[in-house]
């Protein structure tokens, strides 16, 4: 069993960390290309690059969302920021329908999702003034801030020109406007929507500004946790850690800070990324057009990799000594309350599915309480995620495991998976839960929706050791867990067509 | 029209309240347990109606999307779709298939019945395959339901060689709605003491042989002016089955007139209906009496229903026939051909002084919900939140989940139905412990509204 790390030997770690996190970052400010589908282990995944065509599994059954998705739900935590949808009614009412009962769930706030409500006729003739009286229509009417206005499916195939209306009424209206390109079909990928949403903001919203706040960053990319909770959030978590170093958080985006706030983001020192995958792009436009550096960290959960978060910005920011103490102190406390729980998990073999920007942070971390990885999948891998996946490979390689790895998993393929390697419990999202219960695995959802606490951060490496346990000693998952749900997604035969394949 | 309307502006926007066909649509087939929905969508569109479907009282799973990307816009996707079918029969072994179309799927013109055919023939099998129109552009949740519905009449069901004698199949109730497969079940049970079998309850827990007998059954009921309607009238020109059209059974008024009307229908003899009556009534006294307190403060309480019009008008009724609540906003979010006319024939026959809304925007209803400042909102998970922001919480409102998806707010499962004498005793139980919650005695504006003038 590993012992928390002695001081000095913390500080060795730290300095072997600092170079490879300059390495590796210059590798993640990559392009933002999304790679298909991929079924082996962990150290060929890189072979995805390489290939000529994408494979694509024609049948997915997978929590994936679509772009549109991504910038409805960053645009609904901006104040008085009004996200107009120029698409078909159904579109609007099912992100209506999921912010508001997920959004609950998450302390989100509720904001009204107007749509142009495309129809036949506007299928056929176009919806240009439809979309330029609903602009101004919104306007009057809810007299926000700023209507980011959303293009999905409907409007772009048949090609309406939503950047050019925004542009021609910018005098015509009292607010901003921000058009924002998400065409559902565009990309699997809801990070996609959410990293153009933001990288609309640098482009249209923000201003030069004279000043540059020393010592302040611009938290980008947390959305959860805006209305008050009853306990701690992932913000609050970073903002704590943020304090400890003197750090000022310039702007929040999006999330709590209003469109007049965001007009002088370049007025922080560094942009900061909660998640790669989601924040790229605002951090490029951002450095281009107002010379704001970023760092490109990994998202901070688990112990090492919330080191490097802090650490990269430590560095980027010319803080010094007296801010790793801080770090270091955070680290021994973390381990500390951690052995505990390492001391229940150590042994038990885990799954993992999640987004690609935090697997491996998730991954790494389940790896030091001591837990065994048998089935990593990443819901979409991007070139930016492979120098983490590297990290990874390298430490199971180091440590002897060898687990299957599964990109753009289906429901059913992970049915297999289950059948096969009968993991203690699967780390995942929230639709997946269900998957994992109709095979008697106990599921712990480390995306989405919390209610126990922050994930990220020191703090949050806790919750998640918590959760980890939570689930697997919970009486109702494992006496009941198999017979909540009837039946399989897949077929039987599917399942046990070259039965221990995986194993 | 008698009821009052709201003056609405004409928008180019709308903040909608309605769900689209595709909804419906998948909700509808994944109803049924043996059954694959194969989504010929973008990837986003799946998982936003199963993410509703897995918080509610829900638990089938077989689905899959075809995950329309950029190049399958540009190139078509019938290639994918293909694979899609071909694929599904190998992973899921579905007894019936039912093909979802998209607004992506429609634009590009992909011909989606040509590919099931191709399919079917190459894969040689003889499963039912679907293809179910819908494009998210026209209709609403309830089109995509019956598109579903009609669909399972014109491929799946087969003439009956047998018919059965007092038996009937069921419409209009939706099954992930909440405690919808509690409606089933108490509808079923109510039936059951007249002497009749719920042949197919459509949908809710179907397999596919078993829709493909709902010809056998001697009747068709259907608690909508609206969902399962066209898929009646359809069964009774291919197969010669009859249909009921009745009010949803929600209160002791609706429960006993759709009892009455069934036993007149198969001739059942009053007495029994009336036995049946007071026997379920028993609960409902026990409730009346332990509840007594509380029943001061219902007359003249006012109310906003905002629901399908099938649930809006059995909601409606109940409130004013059963409680003495006055229904002051009716809010349709779905509409059948004659449901307005029906509303106002209800408001000739109890006095009402209704305000209503057709196929509402949110806009519309948050301006009605300030005008007509109700006490009570039945609704779903959006209706709270409007209550909210137009501070009716605050003063004290109530607000009651109702069968409407995809908002329910809460958990709602057996044997805690809407329908029937349990459904009354569930409603007035809600109802009596949210006014509880204020204290005692209630502080709810229920209470407020007999002592504070101008309310």
């Amino acid at each position: 069993m590993n012992k928390a790390k002695e001081p000095e030997e913390m500080t060795n770690k730290l300095e072997e960390r600092r170079s490879a996190i300059k390495r590796v970052m210059e590798d993640r400010k990559g392009r933002d290309v999304e790679y298909g589908r991929f079924c082996g282990k962990i150290k060929d995944v890189h072979c995805i690059i390489d290939r000529e065509e994408q494979e694509e599994n024609p049948l997915q059954l997978v929590e994936r969302m679509c772009p549109a998705y991504g910038a409805v739900r960053y645009s609904i935590t901006i104040p008085n920021n009004i996200p107009l949808i120029h698409g078909t009614a159904g579109c609007a009412a099912l992100h209506k329908a999921n912010w508001a009962k997920l959004g609950a769930y998450a302390g989100m706030p509720l904001w009204p999702i107007p749509t142009t409500a495309m129809g036949p006729d506007d299928i056929f003739f176009g919806a240009e003034d439809k979309l330029k009286k609903a602009i101004v229509e919104v306007d009057q009417y809810y007299k926000p801030d700023m209507i980011s206005v959303i293009k999905t499916c409907g409007s772009a195939i048949i090609g309406d020109n939503v950047t050019e209306i925004c542009h021609t009424l910018r005098d015509k209206v009292n607010c901003r406007l921000l058009p924002v390109d998400c065409a559902g079909f565009s990309s699997r990928n809801q990070g996609m929507g959410q990293d153009r949403y933001l990288a609309a903001l640098a482009e249209n919203v923000m201003e030069k500004q004279d000043e540059i706040i020393p010592n302040s960053v611009n938290y980008l990319g947390e959305t959860y946790g805006l209305a008050p909770v009853p306990f701690p959030t992932d913000s609050q978590e970073i903002k704590r850690v943020f304090d400890l170093l003197g750090i000022k958080i310039n702007c929040y985006i999006p999330g709590r800070d209003p469109v007049e706030k965001i007009v002088t983001a370049p007025k922080a020192s560094l942009n900061v990324q909660r998640c790669m995958n989601s924040t790229m792009g605002i951090c490029r436009v951002m450095k281009e057009k107002f010379g704001t550096p970023y760092v490109a960290t990994c998202v901070p959960i688990g112990i090492d990799p919330t080191t490097e978060f802090f650490l990269a910005i430590i560095e980027a920011l010319g803080l010094g000594r007296d801010a790793e103490a801080v770090i270091e102190k955070e680290v021994k406390e973390t381990r500390k309350a951690l052995e505990p729980f390492r001391q229940q998990l150590e042994g038990k073999t885990f799954a993992l599915t999640v987004a690609s920007g935090r697997t491996t942070s998730l991954a790494n971390l389940f790896i030091e309480l001591g837990m065994i990885p048998v089935y990593i999948g990443f819901h979409f891998i991007l070139e930016k995620t492979f120098p983490n996946i590297e990290i990874l490979s390298e430490k199971f390689k180091r440590q002897g495991y060898d687990p299957l790895v599964l990109v753009e998993p289906s429901f059913y393929e992970e049915e297999k998976v289950f059948a096969d390697l009968k993991p203690d419990v699967f780390f995942c999202d929230f639709a997946e839960r269900q998957v994992a219960f109709r095979h008697g695995v106990p599921p712990s959802q480390i995306m989405g929706l919390t209610w126990l606490g922050p994930w990220l951060g020191y703090r949050g490496t806790v919750v998640l050791a918590h959760q980890a346990l939570n689930a697997i000693n919970n009486p109702i998952f494992k006496r009941f867990g198999r017979k909540m749900y009837p039946g399989t997604y897949a077929s039987e035969a599917f399942i046990n067509q070259k039965k221990g394949e995986w194993a | 029209m008698g009821v009052k309307t709201i003056e609405e502006k004409k928008l180019h926007f709308v903040d909608p309240s309605w769900q689209s066909d595709l909804s419906g649509a998948y909700r509808a087939m994944t109803s049924i347990k043996d059954a694959q929905s194969l989504l010929h969508t973008p990837a986003g569109c799946q998982l936003y109606v199963y993410a509703l479907q897995s918080m509610q009282d829900f638990y089938y799973g077989m689905t899959g999307t075809t995950a329309l990307a950029e190049r399958d816009i540009v190139f078509g996707g019938e290639e994918k779709l293909q694979q899609a079918l071909t694929k599904s029969l190998e992973v899921f072994n579905p007894k019936m298939i039912g093909i979802i179309g998209s607004t992506a799927s429609r634009l590009i013109g992909d011909d989606i019945k040509g590919i099931k055919n191709l399919v079917q023939n190459q894969a040689g099998t003889d499963i039912p395959i679907l293809s179910i129109d819908t494009s998210s552009v026209e209709g609403d949740h309830i089109s995509g339901y019956n598109l579903v519905l009609d669909a399972l009449v014109e491929t799946v069901m087969k003439p009956a060689k047998n018919k059965l004698p007092r038996t009937v199949n069921i419409f209009g109730i939706q099954e992930d709605a909440p405690n919808g497969r509690a409606d089933f079940f108490e509808v079923t049970h109510l039936l059951q003491e007249l002497g009749i079998k719920v042949h197919v309850p459509f949908l809710c827990d179907n397999s596919t042989q078993q829709i493909s007998k709902a010809p056998e059954a001697s009747l068709n009921i259907v608690l909508s002016d609206n969902l399962g309607l066209s898929a009646a009238r359809l069964m009774k020109q291919k197969f010669d089955i009859p249909y009921l059209t009745l009010d949803y059974p929600i209160g002791i008024t609706n429960t006993t007139r759709f009892l009455k009307e069934i036993a007149t229908y198969f001739d059942v003899k009053e007495q029994i209906v009336d036995t049946l009556v007071e026997k379920e009534m028993q609960l409902v006294y026990r409730v009346l009496a332990e509840g007594n307190f509380y029943l001061d403060d219902f007359p003249g309480v006012r109310a906003a229903i905002i629901s399908d019009s099938m649930m809006a008008l059995a909601f409606a009724r109940m409130l004013k026939e059963d409680l003495a609540i006055d229904p002051a906003l009716v809010c349709m979010v779905t509409c059948g051909k004659d449901s307005v006319a029906r509303l106002e024939a209800m408001e000739q026959e109890l006095g009402l002084d209704v305000m209503f809304l057709k196929k509402p925007n949110y806009i519309h209803i948050r301006k009605a919900l300030e005008e007509t400042r109700p006490n009570l909102v039945l609704g779903g998970i959006l209706e709270k939140f409007t209550m909210e922001q137009v501070g009716l919480l605050e003063m004290g409102g109530i607000f009651m989940s109702i069968p409407t998806f995809p908002s329910a707010w809460g958990v709602h499962t057996f044997p805690r139905p809407f329908v029937g004498f349990k459904g009354f005793v569930n409603i007035l139980e809600t109802l009596m412990n949210e006014l509880i919650r204020f204290g005692f005695p209630p502080q709810s504006s229920f209470r407020k509204m007999n002592f504070i003038e101008g309310y």
